[in-house]
């Protein structure tokens, strides 16, 4: 096995200013079931963007409507441009697409299915690397010679990476593009997605892997219930969020810098007590980054031994937004993924 | 020390939960084909007996098929005198047990190996059931099938024994065992088959062989008069029973002990095999290309096995329709029962046209579903993903779909002009250049009534994929309406309305009426639609 080359050709994107993806008020309905409810999304050209949500939230879903696999009942979408619901055919020449379930032809051997996903994207007036292809099978460790049906899940996914890097295309769009990959392949799969950002070219990447999508992401979009939660560069996001601050004290002074930490933050706010092995107390609470500097303040004059302050990762912005009230709970559209 | 209350001694009744499933999973396909044979059944006895009321009519009938080598291969002998009960045995008795046989075989193989390729083996499997109750489930559900099956011919005999004097309710429970019987052993072949292959498909292959070589050996010994050798075959077992003849019930016994070996070579192959294993492997690898350039050339790349599997089938027919001209034509002038019948199913008067009208009329029902089940093919590609994959690379919206009416149009059209040139060819040898070139018009100028179809299929496919299934409505309407319309007294506007009944002679200088161009119109104006349709709303993929 080998890496992904990094010495292919740079990708010359032409100077567009326009995004890559704009969505704007993007309403999708399925029958009474309204899937996505006025969702904006926003992927800048070049950027490696983050789409999260939880199980049903609507991403596949979105993903969809912007292959022109789905029309829309309002707003307005433009990939590359241009409108998918008129210009799917163009724009899909220009995009390289993983589904979250993979769907191969059964009776063909891998190699075969290369070779036909290489062919159509031909036809159809794209442009597809048979050195890049040879070098990502190398890369990804891919057996072409089996049937497809006799592929395990990661196999498949495999095939549908090749081919979705393989392929000369300015935006991959790339839903759950790892969940059947083993730890190696998924680093593969990193370094993949780094050469593609390299050469210009733009990924939204929808995953529940947050570890990887922190490492990979500039930015991410989050949606609940088909509607924009949470959007930005993740590096802003995590700046604007709140702190993670905790302090080990004597159990004297723990009592007392409690309650001023609760009287500073609010009666809403919780302050975690946690007895330590050696008989102390351990405090900890979330706190906005306004009033960091005053929690600190308070702890310090509690004589701490030990005080972290922890920015917020992408798991802890990200858990806000997962929790599901079980009553209001949605069931998944027609034809969604586990993520629609 | 034993544990009573182990889950495996808990498991009494283990196969009952697969079978369950097996059956629930299968229930549509089961239906399908069984609804529609039991249909045919139950108007057979009442239609002879409304065509040939008294014995004495039927006496050139009798003679004439009897004598027929290519009705003797493919129904047996036909017993005598020629009851009522004795002419359904042989004829409808015939494509009872094949088609139960190989809807039999078929699903063995589901139960088992279906179950493996499909993952649904595994999920039985983590929910406690082991590989001996997967197996177990596939035996049981078989037997359920084919006893159920069997059970249903029986009942519907035996439902029309005091309505028509010359059944006997002897005869209605043996043909209903024996065809019990007989499809419970390709069932279970199919089952043993899925044991020993690694996939479905080879599977089906080695079912196959076995069906075509029980085939052969009925064959034989109806062409020959080997009496002993039907007795080797499932298919021959009706005639080794010989239900409204002999009604040979101790048989039964023998049959059973057949089906039983089959059974346990089964399970002493599956009961301890692991999990998607098998003994007899597809070849799995390979490092040939494949430069498709188009949908189209993919479309028929995936379709190919389908087209040739069913032109042979198609070619097989006209080959046995060309060869029973000679006598069938006979026959027809000199039995003015059937002639009047013949007659009334085809609208020609004259005798040969009728017949080879009717021939052209089965075929095209064969390659009618052949053209539906290709345009279908596009719902199930978008039910599967696949869709989704091919327009991901830049595809247009309406290509896949009009790949595969592409592949349907010309596909039907090349199956046609093969059955029709075969069936010709075979034809005269039997009578004249005239009636071979009548049998080929005949069959190619069903063409219309097939693109009438597929322009239907693509339609409903385009407006919604559960729509698709709708598609074979217009196919089983239109051949309950042209074989057996006159027989069910249809009104004239009904059965003008099948697809099939717009063939004139065209050897006789006939031009096509306006049925022809209705077809063609319904053809150009559903395929653009359906297309259309398809390449705007939502791909729902299951």
């Amino acid at each position: 096995m080998t890496n992904p080359s990094t010495q292919s050709p740079v990708r010359t994107t032409p100077a567009k200013t326009e995004d890559a993806v704009a969505v704007a008020g993007l309403v999708k309905n399925f029958g009474r079931f309204r899937a996505i409810d006025e969702l904006d999304l926003t992927v800048t050209r070049g950027s490696v963007h983050g789409f999260l949500g939880p199980n049903g939230a609507g991403k596949t879903t979105t993903i969809r409507v912007l292959l022109g696999l789905y029309g829309r009942d309002a707003g307005t979408v433009r990939v590359l441009g241009r409108d998918p619901a008129i210009d799917s055919a163009v724009i899909n020449r220009d995009v390289s697409y993983v589904a979250g379930e993979v769907a191969l032809w059964p009776t063909l051997t891998g190699r075969q299915a290369l070779d036909v996903l290489a062919g159509l994207r031909r036809s159809a007036g794209g442009h597809y690397d048979d050195r890049r292809e040879a070098e990502l099978i190398d890369a990804f460790a891919l057996d072409t010679g089996k049937r497809i049906r006799k592929y395990s899940k990661g196999n498949r996914q495999k095939v549908m990476l090749v081919a979705a890097f393989a392929a000369d295309t300015e935006l991959l769009i790339l839903d759950e593009p790892t969940s059947g990959l083993d730890p190696l392949m998924e680093r593969t799969f990193g370094e993949c997605v780094g050469q593609a950002s390299a050469q210009g070219r733009t990924v939204l990447l929808s995953s529940h892997i947050l570890g990887e999508v922190e490492q990979l992401c500039d930015a991410v979009t989050i949606i609940k219930d088909g509607r924009l939660v949470e959007t930005g560069e993740l590096s802003q996001m995590r700046h604007l969020a709140a702190s993670t601050i905790s302090a080990v004290l004597s159990e004297d002074t723990a009592d007392r810098a409690t309650t001023d930490l609760q009287g500073l933050l609010g009666t809403g706010a919780e302050v975690a007590r946690k007895t330590t092995s050696d008989g102390r107390i351990r405090l900890e609470a979330s706190v906005p980054r306004e009033s960091v500097d005053r929690v600190l303040q308070v702890l310090l004059t509690a004589h701490p031994t030990d005080v972290r302050c922890t920015p917020a990762s992408l798991e802890d912005l990200f858990l806000r937004h997962y929790k599901v009230d079980p009553a209001g709970g949605r069931s998944s559209s027609p034809g969604s993924g586990d993520g629609a | 020390m034993r544990h009573d209350s182990s889950p495996r001694t808990l498991s009494v009744a283990s196969g009952t939960g697969p079978a369950r499933v097996a059956l629930r999973t299968h229930r549509r396909r089961i239906l399908a084909w069984t609804v529609p044979l039991l249909g045919l059944l139950a108007v057979v006895a009442p239609s002879y007996v409304s065509t040939y009321p008294r014995l004495s009519q039927r006496q050139h009938l009798i003679s004439s098929l009897g004598d027929n080598a290519a009705t003797r291969l493919l129904y047996g002998p036909l017993p005598q005198p020629g009851t009522i009960g004795q002419l359904v045995a042989w004829e409808m008795g015939t494509y009872l047990i094949v088609a139960s046989s190989i809807m039999a075989l078929l699903l063995g193989v589901s139960f088992v190996r279906g179950a493996e390729d499909s993952g649904i083996a595994e999920l039985l499997q983590a929910c406690g059931h082991t590989g001996a109750d997967r197996l177990r489930g596939g035996l049981v559900a078989t037997a359920v099938l084919a006893g159920g099956f069997g059970v249903a011919v029986a009942a519907l005999g035996l439902a029309e024994t005091p309505f028509v004097d010359e059944l006997t309710w002897q005869g209605a429970v043996g043909l209903g065992a024996v065809t019990g019987v007989s499809s419970l052993c390709f069932g279970l072949v199919g089952i043993l088959a899925g044991e020993i292959a690694d996939s479905a498909g080879l599977a089906k292959l080695l079912g196959f062989l076995v069906l075509a070589v029980a085939f052969a050996l009925r064959a034989v010994a109806n062409v020959h008069g080997v009496v002993a050798l039907r007795w080797l075959s499932p298919l021959g077992w009706k005639e080794a029973e010989a239900p409204y003849t002999h009604d040979r019930w101790w048989g039964l016994l023998i049959f059973l002990a057949v089906c039983g070996v089959v059974a346990v070579g089964g399970r002493l192959i599956g009961e301890d095999r692991e999990y998607a294993t098998a003994p007899l492997h597809e070849r799995a690898t390979s490092d040939e290309r494949l430069r498709v350039r188009s949908t189209l050339a993919l479309t028929w790349h995936l379709e190919r096995r389908r087209w040739l599997s069913w032109t042979a089938i198609g070619a097989a027919l006209a080959a046995l329709f060309g060869g029973m001209s000679g006598s069938l034509v006979q026959l027809l002038q000199q039995d003015a029962s059937t002639a009047d019948l013949m007659s009334k199913l085809t609208g020609e008067h004259r005798l040969d046209a009728a017949f080879f009208s009717f021939a052209g009329v089965l075929l095209a029902l064969l390659v009618g579903c052949y053209a539906v089940l290709t345009v279908l093919g596009a719902g199930v590609d978008e039910a599967d993903g696949l869709l989704e994959g091919v327009l991901a690379c830049g595809v247009a919206r309406r290509r896949p779909l009009a790949a595969r009416a592409a592949v349907a149009v010309v596909g039907s059209l090349a199956m046609l002009v093969v059955a029709g040139a075969i069936g010709a060819g075979v034809t005269a040898t039997q009578l004249d250049g005239t009636a071979a070139a009548r049998d080929f018009a005949y069959v190619v100028g069903q063409w219309p009534a097939v693109l009438a179809l597929t322009g239907a299929g693509v339609l409903l496919v385009g407006l919604r994929r559960t729509f698709a299934v709708a598609a074979w409505l217009p196919v089983a309407g239109s051949a309950v309406l042209v074989l057996m319309g006159s027989v069910l007294h249809a009104p004239h506007w009904l059965q003008v309305g099948a697809v099939f009944a717009h063939v004139p002679d065209y050897v006789d200088g006939s031009r096509p009426g306006t049925g022809v161009f209705v077809l063609l119109l319904c053809f150009l104006v559903c395929l653009p639609v359906g297309v259309g349709c398809h390449s705007r709303r939502d791909l729902l993929p299951s």
